[in-house]
């Protein structure tokens, strides 16, 4: 099981608590595997139901055949260590303004399992203490 | 007789013998959402999002084609404190928007007032 955990806050949000991304462990393997497409492939595909959200065409979306194919078809970009694979994955799973826009304070962390509370108590109230 | 092993079956459609169409899970996992959020085990899933209480993300490792596939979702908590006793809870997806081709956004615990609860059994399915 992986020993890492990514937690971020939106600043788009503000009233939202702390989130924290949980990763697969088959995905991991599958990215030391060297399975994966190059991150571009991904931020093609949510740039274009982006376009679709702000345009108020959401409910009828689908996305471009070839584009959609290219998840697959893409060339892989090679093994990755786990802490490489964590990167991939905030650049995949984590909104892009979050982790690409410069802040006053960062907006996520990288940190070990167990920095994250076991116990659950109050959730709601978790904030990132950078 | 000669052991035979296939790892990968690649095709666009699936059938059955009488032409029938056949759809296997576009995604699944099932995890633990009270206590360490862990994922125990999960098909085409890359992770989690934990947004709060008893409120998920399941995000996928591929994107699917359209945001139309179907959910079926399931939650219940035999050990945490304070929950009932193989009690299952209800699990709900809100608002039309929340289904994106990367992965939806969920909720558990009571439907009827909102009211969102982690659970130590959180199991998804998703069907396109």
């Amino acid at each position: 099981m992986s020993n890492y955990r990514v937690i971020f806050e939106d600043p788009e949000q503000p009233e939202q608590p702390a989130m924290v991304l949980v990763p697969s462990d088959n995905w991991l393997e599958e990215a030391k595997a060297g399975l994966l497409p190059p991150i571009s492939v991904y931020w093609a595909l949510q740039d274009d139901e982006q376009q679709a959200i702000a345009e108020g065409r959401h409910d009828t979306f689908k996305h471009d055949p070839e584009k959609h194919a290219a998840q697959w078809t893409a060339p892989r970009i090679g093994p990755l260590t786990e802490e490489e694979a964590i990167e991939y994955l905030v650049m995949k799973d984590i909104p892009r303004h979050i982790w690409s826009v410069e802040y006053n304070r960062p907006m996520f962390k990288i940190v070990s399992k167990d920095d994250v509370p076991s116990d659950r108590s109050f959730r709601n109230a978790w904030r990132l203490v950078a | 007789m000669e052991a035979r092993s296939m790892s990968t079956i690649k095709v666009d459609n699936l059938q059955t013998t009488s032409g029938a169409g056949l759809y296997p899970a576009k995604a699944w996992v099932n995890f633990n959402g009270a206590g360490s959020v862990a994922i125990r085990n999960s098909g085409n899933v890359s992770s989690i999002t934990d947004y709060g209480a008893g409120f998920y993300r399941p995000n996928f490792s591929t994107a699917s084609s359209a945001n139309t596939y179907a959910v079926s979702l399931s939650a219940s908590d035999n050990t945490t404190s304070g929950q009932t006793l193989s009690y299952a809870y209800g699990a709900w997806v809100k608002g039309s928007i929340i289904y994106s081709t990367t992965g939806f956004r969920f909720r558990v615990g009571y439907p009827a007032n909102s009211s969102t609860y982690d659970q130590e059994f959180v199991n998804v399915v998703v069907v396109e």
